[in-house]
């Protein structure tokens, strides 16, 4: 009986100890779980022999691990769809920076890291959708546009929680600083059809339900509606239009967020982590992204699958990307203040 | 002697002493009825000899072996002594032999087979508890005690949860099963009614001392103080020459002619017998007659002089009229 | 002349031995109390003015709703199967209770899809009932609709509760009743219910339990209670102070709520007669039995049958893309992990229960009541209150972050108290002088644990391992924040695609998940009903 007890506590003991690491391997503590993602790691893992481990979670709990490990951290790479979060492990020492400028080649230079933490995968936009029933394409203009009073009652979004919204709301304190932002926030949330809920998709399905005319939804989602394997979601991405915010003359473009990848402060594979960042960014690796997943590539050359390209070029909102993350903050408590839940 | 109890003090807070300087002697092989009210301390006192409790201060001296005192304490599963609970706790999942034999040494295996016959067991040996009756179960608590010949057997409350019409049988099946063991028992019940016929001795308890420790004919006849006399019988406050005695009904006689004479207030019928109350000066006797009485009626009584019975004067409060 | 308490130096040790146990299961909670304390006013403040009042009120409106249908569909079944006698009884009786393998986040995610605009409901009906469809067409993610899709989920805790109470309430009390003239629904509500009150409080504060806890469905419904405040103040808005007070706030809460629950208890606590025959009315009749099987068929078909089918649905859809490598390598990642904890939860449990036989100390007392307070916290405030205790002062030792220990002590910390109270009720049924017994015959503790103690509450034992077992399987807050590297249980992959919106590829989780449940909580079932027949014998 003693014996049992013993071996039991050992055993216990035993699985303190964090998984020890292979040699010939990378570790990814990544938020993004696409298929597409599982396909790029499968092709990489062909051709180049390392295996590719991945934990899969939210951001933030992924940021709260890293810095909980510390040094002992076991992840090599840290990919986030918001480059606010990239921003923010940069912040807090998490990230070491790329002495190898050649991670950086064939990408657009308007979304690279100025601080040199981190890589841009792929980008979105956070666009407006609007009923094709209901809505003329005239009607709208631009973000700020939104607070006005004729959209009473037919704006959908989804929660202040979800970090797109946040990202976009960091954007325009940047560019309208906090007060008029605060403004902006508190005519919009009077405008909201519903409590915000449900993911962006839901948005569309209840413009498609006539819940509401108007949402403010990421461009990819209405990709992935319309390439769907279920009718009714292809019905409901027919049933809207996408519409690019800030064009104007004048007007400082669409805002924009990135999927980006950074290299851990003590990764343990380093140069295997760089060779997957390198790949990621070739040609073909982009060309898997856009063609699954709907985005857009950072590489210029690439361009995007035939049903974004239907939606036109837009003029990309040139603020710096991580302003995304210093004003996140600051956008939150905007969101608590004027009561965007 | 073969128990030997002396100054037992046993109490939870100072204010309040369950046992108060306790001191008596059980021979070898005697029952002794412990008599007290619910709640007196009877139980507790079990459980420290069986050493489920610790004493506070005094001696417990069993065969010889001190259990406790100030320096000794003998762990209760290293004390040689049975005891019976009053809800006849037999274990659920065992059958009556296979509760019998639980943690049995090696030596007693050999008398299984004469306590299962001593206590009419034997058909029943395979049987569940829930499948027998209070009585059996009993029976089988006392045969898995008794089977460990030990010094001491204890018994809580053993007739409380049985029916009145098999009491009598119960009492004496268990008399002649501990006096065919020879086994020195201790009961302990709040009717003293239960252990007349098969006590050696009794001892009453009240209020942490004790009141009187007799055999059961001694107790009736001389009861030491108007607590115990009460406890044993029915008793009548007679007055003679402005001195208060005391008397037992059965004392009492019709006679012809006496000096007490007396009117008859009501006649209860009581099995057997009618229990006649009287007004006799002033003072109500109780009686007993094969036929009624009638009310009114004047009648005289007589009984002898040794049968009156005296206390000191504290007892006057102690009894009521009926 | 006092005597030495020499004797009892080993009861001293065993003593020592539970207040270690128990502290080490609450001192998170206390570390993060702790670190509540220091905590800038103006983080209060903050709260105070923005947030407390929503969460409060989605809290509360939630909890009320919900409490509401789990009555409505756990009461009157249970005393309908408890009283009658009919052809399918049995099949309800198991029927009614499987939900309880349908974890509260799947079931909220599937019905979602199904009242969907895009779902099978209305696109049924735009096929086929024009008029109607446009009826349907509302907006269904709503805290009301969240309250009854959560009560179906969550009935099942009301439904035990009440079937083992109605059947232990027995004929005696119900013959009595009608021998002085009161019809049988008057006998319901004047007799039955009062007499059930401990159990359906019971059941009704594991479904509160529940509702506090529950994330996923919550976030996704847009419902602000106070479990998904204090994930978006820790995540979203990197604020741990704000997330620790509402944690506090929350576990103070849910302590008031546990003290409500242990008065009742004790005030209205009643010993059935234990020779109570058993209860089988006359076969109701033909009227009586279509409101039955009616209310029956309603939470079985709801909580139970659409689900399921659903699920299978896409399985089924989704099958040539299946990856069953992993589904396999994720189901026993989950069994094992489950399997150490529940262990281990037993074995805690087993061992203060019996303790607290052998030794009558209020210290025991106390610490046992304690360590059942962690199951009222919700996994995100057990996972948080780890992660603060491991990173400060004075077991600052960050490494465990993300090892098994830590996962295994969280499950431990959260699923206590269900390990417990199956256990607490049983070996508070058998008297005290069993033990007495015991000693007296010479058996040593251990020997009294296994030869008496063990046996006869082994029903008891595999009833607390199975349910808080299923209830691990299920587990997702705790899991998602504090699993090891490269380690997913069936339940975060079903979680994770469905808040990425593919809910059809985490269907097959999903069902894993609710088929492991529903072959242990037939195992389980079986068991209790062993049980009820035997206390009735």
């Amino acid at each position: 009986m003693k014996k049992l007890i013993y071996l039991f506590t050992v055993l216990l003991l035993a699985s303190c100890i964090p998984n020890k690491k292979n040699s010939n391997e990378i570790n990814i503590y990544s938020q993004r779980h696409y298929n597409v993602d599982e396909i790029q790691y499968e092709n990489f893992e062909k051709l180049t022999g390392i295996k590719v481990n991945v934990t899969k979670a939210n951001a933030d709990e992924l940021i709260q691990r890293m810095k909980n490990e510390g040094n002992n951290s076991p992840a090599d790479l840290f990919i986030t769809v918001d480059v606010g979060k990239l921003w923010q492990g940069g912040e807090m020492g998490l990230f070491q920076k790329f002495e190898d400028e050649s991670v950086f080649s064939n990408i657009d230079p308007q979304l690279l890291d100025n601080n040199g933490y981190w890589v841009p995968l792929t980008y979105r936009s956070r666009v407006i959708v609007y009923s094709n029933e209901r809505v003329e394409k005239n009607e709208l203009s631009t973000y700020e546009d939104l607070s006005n009073d004729k959209w009473k009652g037919r704006l959908l979004v989804r929660s202040s929680s979800n970090a797109y919204n946040q990202a976009l709301m960091s954007s325009l304190v940047e560019n309208l600083g906090p007060e008029e932002t605060t403004k902006w926030s508190e005519s919009v949330v009077a405008n909201f059809a519903r409590n915000p809920k449900g993911n962006d998709r839901d948005q569309v399905k209840a413009i498609a339900a006539g819940q509401g005319d108007i949402a403010i939804v990421n461009s990819y989602y209405i990709g992935l509606l319309l390439s769907s394997e279920k009718e009714e979601e292809i019905n409901a991405g027919k049933a809207v239009s996408v519409f690019f915010p800030n064009q104007g003359e004048g007007e400082r473009g669409a805002h924009i967020n990135v999927s980006g990848i950074a290299l851990t402060k003590n990764a343990p594979n380093k140069e295997n982590a760089i060779k997957l960042i390198k790949y990621l960014n070739t040609v073909k690796a982009q060309e898997t992204y856009v063609n699954n997943s709907y985005e857009y590539s950072v590489n210029p050359n690439v361009k995007p699958d035939e049903i974004v390209q239907a939606w036109g070029e837009f003029k990309k909102d040139p603020v710096d990307l991580n302003s995304l993350g210093t004003n996140r903050k600051e956008a939150i408590r905007i969101f608590d203040k004027t009561g965007w839940k | 002697m073969f128990l030997e109890i002396k100054d037992l003090k046993k109490y939870y807070t100072d204010k309040d002493q369950l046992i108060r300087n306790l001191n008596f002697s059980v021979e070898k092989g005697d029952i002794v009825s412990f008599i007290g009210e619910s709640g007196s301390g009877k139980t507790t006192f079990l459980k420290c000899l069986a050493g489920l409790e610790k004493i506070n201060a005094g001696i417990i001296e069993l065969n010889g072996v001190v259990l406790n005192d100030k320096d000794t304490f003998i762990a209760p599963n290293k004390r040689k002594i049975g005891f019976v609970f009053q809800d006849y706790p037999l274990f659920p999942h065992l059958n009556i032999l296979e509760n019998i034999l639980i943690n049995l040494e090696q030596k007693f295996l050999s008398k299984i087979d004469y306590i299962l016959k001593l206590t009419n067991l034997k058909d029943l040996s395979h049987r569940y508890p829930h499948q027998l009756s209070g009585g059996e179960q009993q029976r089988a608590c006392l045969a898995r005690a008794l089977v460990r010949e030990p010094d001491l057997l204890l018994l809580d409350e053993p007739f409380s949860n049985l029916d009145s019409n098999i009491k009598l049988t119960i009492q004496e099946e268990i008399h002649k099963i501990i006096k065919e063991t020879k086994t020195t028992t201790i009961l302990v019940t709040h009717d003293i009614r239960d252990t007349f016929n098969i006590s050696d001795k009794i001892l009453i308890f009240k209020a942490g001392i004790l009141q009187q420790y007799d055999s059961p004919v001694s107790m009736y006849c001389h009861p030491i103080n108007c607590y115990c006399a009460k406890i044993l019988g029915d008793l009548n406050q007679v007055t003679i020459d402005n001195k208060t005695f005391y008397l037992r009904p059965e004392k009492i006689k019709l006679s012809e002619n006496s000096k007490f004479k007396g009117v008859v207030e009501k006649s209860l019928f009581a099995g057997k017998e009618y229990k006649v109350s009287v007004n006799v000066n002033g003072e109500s006797w109780v009686f007993f007659n094969d036929s009624p009485l009638d009310k009114d009626k004047k009648i005289n009584l007589e009984f002898e002089n040794k049968d009156l019975l005296e206390f000191d004067s504290t007892c006057s409060n102690f009894f009521t009229s009926n | 002349m006092e005597i030495n308490k020499k004797y009892h130096s080993n009861s001293r040790k065993l003593l020592l031995s539970t207040v270690l146990l128990s502290l080490i299961v609450i001192l998170p909670i206390v570390a993060l109390i702790i670190s509540t304390v220091n905590i800038d006013t103006s983080n209060f403040k903050y709260l105070w003015n923005n947030l407390l009042f929503d969460y409060s009120f989605d809290t509360v409106y939630l909890v009320s709703i919900t409490s509401f249908f789990s009555l409505l569909f756990g009461v009157l079944p249970a005393w309908y199967i408890s009283t009658n006698n009919f052809k399918g009884n049995n099949i309800y009786d198991v029927l009614l209770y499987l939900p309880l393998a349908i974890p509260v986040y799947i079931m909220a995610f599937t019905y979602s899809d199904i009242l969907s605009y895009t779902g099978p409901m209305q696109s049924f009906a735009r096929d086929y009932f024009p008029d109607l469809a446009g009826f349907l067409n509302q907006d269904y993610l709503q805290i009301e609709v969240l309250g009854v899709i959560m009560a179906l989920a969550l009935y099942p805790y009301i439904y035990t509760a009440c079937r083992l109470s109605f059947s232990l309430v027995g004929a005696n009390y119900i013959d009595l009743s009608r021998s002085l003239g009161m019809s049988r629904t008057k006998t319901f509500y004047k007799i039955v219910i009062p007499l059930s009150r401990v159990s359906i409080f019971s059941g009704l504060f594991l479904v509160i339990m529940e509702v506090l806890n529950e994330y996923g469905a919550v976030k996704y419904f847009g419902v602000n209670t106070f479990t998904s405040g204090i994930f978006r103040s820790w995540y979203s808005m990197q604020d741990v102070e704000t997330a620790s007070l509402l944690a506090v706030f929350l576990f103070f809460i849910v302590v008031l709520f546990f003290s409500l629950e242990r008065f009742f208890n004790s005030r209205y606590n009643f010993n059935y007669k234990p020779n109570t025959k058993k209860f089988k009315s006359e076969d109701p009749s033909f009227s009586k039995k279509l409101v039955i099987h009616l209310m029956c068929l309603i939470p079985i078909l709801l909580g139970f049958i659409i689900p399921i089918l659903f699920i299978i649905g896409n399985v089924v859809y989704e099958f040539d893309r299946i990856d069953f490598e992993k589904v396999l390598d994720l189901t026993s990642n989950t069994f094992i992990v489950s399997l150490i904890a529940s262990s281990i939860i037993i074995f805690i449990a087993v061992y203060f229960q019996f303790l607290k036989r052998i030794i009558k100390n209020k210290i025991l007392t106390v610490f046992n009541e304690a360590i059942s307070l962690t199951y009222a916290l919700p996994g995100a405030v057990i996972g948080l209150s780890l992660i603060i205790m491991f990173t400060s002062f004075p077991l600052k030792s960050e490494f465990l972050i993300g090892s098994f220990v830590v996962l295994i002590y969280a499950y431990v910390m959260r699923y206590m108290a269900v390990g417990i109270s199956p256990l607490k009720s049983s070996f508070e049924k058998h008297p005290s002088s069993y033990d007495d017994t015991a000693v007296n015959l010479g058996m040593s503790p251990l020997k009294l644990f296994k030869s008496i103690h063990l046996p006869i509450n082994k029903s008891a034992i595999a009833i607390a391992f199975l349910i808080t077992f299923v209830d691990i399987i299920k587990e997702l807050p705790i899991t998602l924040i504090l699993r090891p590297f490269n380690f997913d249980t069936l339940a975060v992959q079903t979680y994770e695609y469905a808040i990425e919106e593919m809910i059809p590829k985490s269907s097959i989780y999903s069902l894993t998940i609710v088929m492991m449940g529903i072959i242990l909580l037939i195992f389980l079932k079986k068991i209790v009903n062993k049980e009820i027949d035997v206390s009735r014998d």
